[in-house]
């Protein structure tokens, strides 16, 4: 007899426990992956940063083109969403290049590039800003612009 | 390449496994500590050999220690026969679905920011670097987010996969996480089943992980390429062995014991306070049966493994952490009031449904019925080694240096939960 109470209290606890697990399931993966690409995880976090496909790809392509191993500036928007995420996300594709975090408004885009040619930079990675005027040679990459500096 | 890795790993981990299992284990248990201890092993290897072999030569050098260990002792445990009745048999056949939507699951889920930003960006470094992180990754101030001072089984295991396929590539490196969940499945399954005497209970028990939505579902999941599900994995191993050396007062359980207990601040900083809970409990049996010796044993490779890595950091002069207020008594009594809210925070995880199903109520049941039972000795160490690391993971916000802290509770408690989670399973596996 007092073996089927426990069966029973271990069949209903169990029962208890899958019912409420069940209903704390949420709707699935919060982020998929597509692909099977090197890339393909830190892809689906740029990718919600940049809107474009397959940026990490595209992103160390631009900066292997940089000349020189000089650090590169990120400059962001002074009140952006996704900005503070965006150095880490870049940063970890592209060992050992040195990133730094530049927060900027539109308009001081050219005097930002000008300071960092003098200090040495190799290139910079413009996101999500809209500068009247950039140099001829960027690459575009969803909302991220890389413009090289070192000559 | 990436399963001749794994199979490499197991082989090895096979083989420590022989050597410090209590005679007669199961199949079960045996994979499940083989994968464990191959990992463990593995990443250490890797730290200790990549500072003086790099490449081809490192992984070489690793593959023959690992297969060495294997082929010395490469013996199959005796299955102790197929399930029995039709209970066994459905909860077998539930399991396995389980394991097959699980691994579906895992193959489309992303490595998330953590997982990215902390412990794989550091095997990606390895890799560029021939398998051992450079000097110059923990003095970068520019890299600080990334947590340079964080401990290495993780980062390592991802550099062994990377080494093997001589790419860095995410897909492949997320093969890991599940052979956590599966090594957690094996070891609730035997460990219940040992404890309680009753297999089914042991599968229903092992059945339940899946839901718990937190590990299968959550942003966070298991299959996040964070390292707290692998923690509460080895958490989970060091406590059924320290149960094992009680019963048994064996060496081997006891060596088994201190290399898990000594495997968790490894794996993640918070794995030192695991340890010191475990070394703790651990250190009244020790006392009781006055065996100092062992208690050393028990001690040692804990110790060396913290302190290591400490004069390590040192030595790399690595760009300190900057999440936490210096521990003094001005601090401290500066924040007491975070109090009431981080009980609060507490208090609301533990009976998140959405993120825990009744594991925590029942848990607590759990605790109460042992001690009702007259198994009060089993009750206050498992009480000690879920409520003392809880204590001591709330108490350190008071030290947090975000503003505002609640942020900092909010990004990291729940996960700091989970590292418990398995053994609260186990505690309920173990009452009633």
């Amino acid at each position: 007899m007092r073996s089927r109470v426990q069966i029973a209290w271990r069949a209903a606890m169990a029962a208890a426990f899958v019912v409420c697990g069940w209903y704390g399931f949420a709707s699935g993966i919060s982020r998929r992956v597509t692909g099977n690409g090197p890339f393909n995880s830190i892809d689906v976090l740029l990718s919600e940063a940049l809107h474009v496909n397959q940026p990490a790809e595209k992103i160390s392509a631009a900066l292997s083109n940089l000349k020189g191993d000089g650090p590169v500036a990120i400059l962001v928007p002074q009140d952006g969403v996704y900005d503070n995420l965006v150095l880490p996300e870049i940063s970890t594709i592209s060992w050992p290049r040195q990133f730094y975090l530049i927060h900027c408004r539109d308009g001081d885009v050219r005097n930002e590039l000008l300071a960092l040619r003098a200090r040495h930079f190799a290139g910079a990675l413009v996101y999500n800003l809209h500068p009247p005027i950039l140099p001829s040679n960027v690459c575009r990459i969803g909302r991220l612009t890389a413009v090289p500096i070192a000559q | 390449m990436t399963f001749l890795s794994i199979l490499i790993l197991l082989v090895g981990g096979w083989g420590i496994a022989a050597r410090l299992l209590p005679a007669g284990h199961s199949l079960a248990m045996r994979l499940a500590h083989a994968w464990l201890l191959g990992a463990f092993a593995v990443s250490l290897l890797m730290t200790l050999f990549g500072g003086i072999l790099s490449g081809a030569l490192l992984a070489g050098a690793v593959s023959l220690v690992m297969l060495s260990a294997g082929i010395s002792s490469f013996r199959i445990p005796v299955p102790r026969g197929l399930p029995k009745g039709a209970v066994e048999w459905a909860l077998c056949a539930v399991i396995l679905c389980e394991c097959l939507f699980l691994a579906r699951f895992a193959q489309l889920t992303a490595i998330a920011w953590d997982g990215l930003t902390v412990w794989e960006i550091k095997a990606r470094i390895a890799l560029a670097n021939g398998g051992s992180l450079p000097l110059d990754y923990f003095s970068d101030a520019t890299r600080v987010w990334s947590h340079p001072d964080y401990p290495l089984m993780l980062p390592m295991l991802e550099t062994w996969i990377y080494l093997w396929l001589g790419v860095a590539d995410q897909s492949a490196v997320r093969i890991l996480f599940p052979c956590f969940y599966l090594a957690a499945i094996l070891l609730l399954y035997s460990g219940v089943a040992e404890l309680s005497g009753k297999r089914w209970w042991g599968l229903l028990i092992a059945a339940l992980l899946f839901f718990i939505p937190f590990f299968t579902d959550g942003n966070t999941n298991a299959f996040t390429g964070y390292a707290d599900f692998p923690l509460a994995v080895l958490y989970l191993a060091a406590v059924l062995a320290l149960i094992t050396y009680l019963r048994q007062s064996s060496v081997p359980s006891l060596i088994l014991f201190a290399v898990y207990a000594a495997a968790l601040p490894w794996m993640k900083r918070e794995g030192a306070i695991l340890w010191l809970c475990l070394m703790l409990v651990a250190g009244a049996g020790f006392l009781k049966r006055r065996r100092l010796r062992h208690a050393l044993l028990a001690a040692l490779p804990g110790l060396l493994v913290i302190l290591g890595w400490k004069l390590a950091l040192a030595a790399a002069r690595t760009v300190p952490n900057t999440d936490f207020l210096p521990i003094n008594a001005a601090n401290i009594r500066h924040h007491l009031d975070r109090i009431p809210i981080i009980a609060q925070w507490v208090a609301r995880e533990i009976i998140s449904i959405h993120d825990w199903s009744l594991l925590w109520p029942l848990c607590a049941i759990a605790l109460l019925t042992l001690a009702i039972k007259g198994n009060r000795g089993m009750s206050l160490r498992l009480l000690v080694l879920i409520g003392m690391p809880l204590s001591i993971y709330s108490g350190i916000y008071i030290l947090s240096s975000w503003q505002p802290f609640e942020s900092h509770v909010a990004c990291s408690l729940d996960r700091l939960v989970s590292q418990l989670a398995l053994v609260a399973l186990l505690t309920i596996g173990i009452a009633f």
